[in-house]
């Protein structure tokens, strides 16, 4: 990981086929421009490898979203005053 | 078709929007039960109905297929997750009066895959807003109210972010937090470094004779990392 310095912001790019990881962001970058008071060692390399695996893990993290069920629609009809 | 049989199919019509509006009404923050009033369904205009009563809007407009456009009023809204989820033809949605009562986010455009306008967004009280615009490789226009991005914010999937859309959204980053992250796509990032302007009183203001850049603004003035 090359650190350096541009227009006084602190620069972290990745080795050659390498990427930059922060587990407490869950965020993958290529390259990164630091905050004033942030904490560069929160940024450690990663491999493209592992970077699929994250992401992939990410994705599996989605979860399917909560339908409304038969009876949620009975209460509703029963709150507008709907009889059967 | 007669004239009678015209108004009894234009009342039925007004008996319809009555239910719809009433049930959107009936979106009351912690009810046992969520309606997602439009969700899954061939609705293409929403202009009609008030939308300003509704507390929990989670999924209101999820997977509607034909809508390209929403503009409504939330200023009574505490959930918004999903709120546009996989609405793969919505291309401008305007958010008006969304207040800092709002917790939940979570993907409320993910998958919007031809969304190119959002505004006015206000993230200050949300808890969580993973992916809200995941998948969203169309964006261009995104706007935020000012100071209220207070947690790490994704907006990776966007490579055309407008210069404009770019200065909102550093405008809209929270500059007392700490150790926050604005992860872009690598073209809008790029294109921060090249932005100049002035800042006054804490806002940025594009400037081509400026001296201060995009990105030294983010990660200097408001302290945020950008990724």
């Amino acid at each position: 990981m090359i650190t350096s310095t541009e227009n006084e912001i602190r620069v972290l790019i990745p080795d050659n086929g390498k990427w930059l990881y922060n587990a407490n962001v869950k965020t993958i970058s290529d390259k990164v421009y630091l905050g004033i008071k942030a904490d560069a060692s929160e940024w450690v390399e990663i491999t493209e490898d592992e970077k699929q695996r994250l992401e992939a893990e990410w994705e599996a993290e989605i979860d399917n979203p909560d339908e409304a069920t038969e009876e949620d629609y009975l209460n509703a009809l029963e709150r507008l005053g709907v009889k059967e | 078709m007669s004239l009678r049989d015209k108004v009894e199919q234009l009342i039925e019509l007004a008996k319809l929007k009555e239910v719809i509006q009433a049930r959107i009404d009936l979106n009351k923050y912690g009810n046992s039960y969520n309606l997602f009033v439009f969700s899954n369904t061939n609705i293409t205009d929403v202009s009609m109905f008030d939308f300003s009563k509704a507390e929990t809007l989670t999924k209101m407009f999820s997977e509607c297929p034909n809508i390209e456009k929403i503009e409504v009023d939330v200023s009574s809204a505490r959930l918004l997750a999903r709120f546009c989820y996989n609405s793969p033809n919505l291309k401008k949605v305007i958010i008006k009066k969304m207040t800092d009562a709002v917790s939940e986010g979570d993907m409320m455009f993910q998958s919007c895959g031809n969304l190119e306008s959002v505004e006015t967004l206000n993230l200050k009280s949300l808890k969580s807003y993973d992916g809200v615009f995941r998948f969203c490789n169309k964006l261009k226009d995104v706007g935020f109210v000012p100071e209220t991005i207070m947690r790490t914010l994704n907006i990776s999937w966007s490579p055309d972010l407008t210069d404009n859309s770019l200065v909102n959204t550093a405008n809209g980053l929270n500059s007392t937090v700490t150790g926050q992250t604005l992860k872009l796509h690598t073209t809008s990032k790029t294109r921060c470094s090249t932005i100049k302007g002035t800042v006054t009183d804490g806002t940025f203001v594009q400037n081509e004779n400026g001296t201060v850049s995009l990105t030294t603004f983010i990660t200097t003035n408001k302290g945020w990392t950008l990724a």
